[in-house]
């Protein structure tokens, strides 16, 4: 049933935090992977960023690379979603609405469906 | 030249979540045509790269639309299903057609949120018009709300739910006979949700154009919402929101996986988008939108120009030069 108005289900709410905690945590690696970007002297649209590599990523991040921290913060944004989607999977099952929680985990599923038919077809 | 770049990239990052959040539009619509017109960018990696800024600025106001139980999740969630599955579908047609064929479309998309704009513009103009004519006789009456949308098309992505309580739509939900229907399961405590499957396509459909062009979607998603399934404009854009992080993220993924994203344009562009949308939200009140969509409206309808220049393989003008 739809979330009564006078009741806040912990679904929500968890929602409402991972997705703004999540977003400070992207632009904010983003912004810190702009400015050593601008310390290692890149230059963006004439230069073209290395590709992503998430077994050197780690690596990378640790030596204080600039495409490290973008691309963590990039993978972050992208995941946000995902991560709320879960988070629904989740708290709904615990509030026992698992038909609502199927259907979360349904989008999941379209998701991982996204990244397979990507890299099959890369 | 370095700086430079970087600080044009972020600026341009900031007006288009600007006005995007002036304007009621995603960042998406703006920050496509910046980056192929303005920077030269091929369209796919344009549209990646503004993907990225439609995540972000969707996931930071959908947060404060899921605290202040604006959006309805479990509606979204349904929805989201077949906005995904869209976006799939258009991340990976958006590798089969050309650059031109792009542009065209992205010129489309264009002239249409002008004249979804201009006739938001005209309605308001007409709202205010009659709320002066009937003031004298009206007496302690309220005046209309400037922020509620005559126009729910206009009511697009990234646009603040406009204030006040929902209006009513459909009848009220009886709980002898919404027991057990996952539909009834899905409206709101004064409104139900009606014909599910055509708003599912059209859902299908917005998911399609967002992996496409790289915008949000809300263009096609919140007049489905509202005029198709008959749910309250505010918990459709609210909604709309909500649903456009995992719409763009399907989308993105497939273009993140295969190579599109150029991490030194995207990092200045999400930075900058998520300022310009956050800090121009606060100040919304204080501007005058109806002036500034007009102005808009021209701003829109010169890129669809270029866009389509670009399209038809004619010379372009300044900003593709």
């Amino acid at each position: 049933m739809p979330e009564p108005a006078g009741r806040r289900p912990d679904t929500v709410d968890a929602a409402a935090r991972v997705l703004a905690t999540g977003t400070y945590v992207s632009v904010a690696l983003a912004a810190i992977g702009t400015f050593l970007m601008l310390l290692a002297g890149h230059v963006p649209v004439t230069q073209r960023g290395p590709g992503l590599d998430l077994a050197r990523l780690p690596a990378e991040l640790l030596g204080g690379r600039a495409s490290a921290f973008l691309w963590v913060a990039l993978l972050v944004a992208v995941l946000l979603p995902s991560a709320r989607v879960i988070v629904a999977a989740v708290g709904y099952l615990r509030e026992g609405d698992p038909r609502q929680s199927r259907v979360a985990v349904a989008v999941l599923c379209v998701l991982v469906a996204s990244t397979v038919i990507a890299l099959v077809t890369k | 030249m370095q700086m430079e770049l970087t600080l044009l990239l972020a600026v341009g990052g900031i007006l288009a979540g600007g006005f995007g959040a002036l304007l009621g539009l995603g960042g998406g619509i703006l920050v496509v045509p910046l980056l192929t017109l303005g920077f030269g960018l091929p369209f796919r990696e344009a549209a990646a790269i503004s993907l990225m800024g439609v995540i972000t600025t969707s996931s930071s106001s959908a947060a404060v639309y899921l605290r202040r139980r604006t959006a309805n999740l479990r509606l979204g969630l349904t929805l989201e299903l077949f906005t995904a599955t869209g976006a799939l579908v258009g991340g990976l047609v958006a590798f089969a057609l050309s650059e031109r064929m792009l542009a065209g479309l992205m010129a489309a998309m264009l002239i249409y949120t002008a004249w979804t704009m201009l006739r938001r513009a005209l309605s308001e103009r007409r709202d205010a018009a009659g709320a002066a004519a009937q003031a004298p006789t009206r007496g302690a009456a309220p005046a209309a709300d400037p922020a509620v949308p005559a126009d729910p098309a206009a009511a697009v992505a990234g646009a603040d739910p406009p204030a006040g309580d929902p209006p009513t739509v459909g009848a009220p939900v009886s709980p002898s006979t919404a027991r057990g229907s996952y539909v009834a399961a899905l409206g709101g405590s004064d409104y139900v949700v009606r014909r599910l499957p055509f708003g599912a396509a059209l859902a299908f459909a917005a998911g399609i154009l967002s992996a496409l062009l790289g915008v949000g979607g809300g263009v096609v998603q919140v007049p489905a919402m509202n005029l198709v399934m008959g749910v309250p404009l505010r918990v459709s854009t609210a909604t709309s929101n909500l649903m456009m992080g995992v719409t763009a993220s399907a989308g993105a993924l497939v273009y993140v996986l295969r190579g599109q994203v150029d991490p030194y344009v995207a990092g200045p562009v999400v930075v900058g988008v998520f300022l310009g949308a956050v800090s121009t939200s606060r100040v919304a009140h204080l501007v005058p939108t109806r002036i500034l969509r007009l102005l808009f409206v021209v701003v829109l309808c010169y890129t669809a120009f270029e866009m389509a220049s670009r399209a038809l393989g004619l010379p372009i003008g300044p900003l593709g030069a």
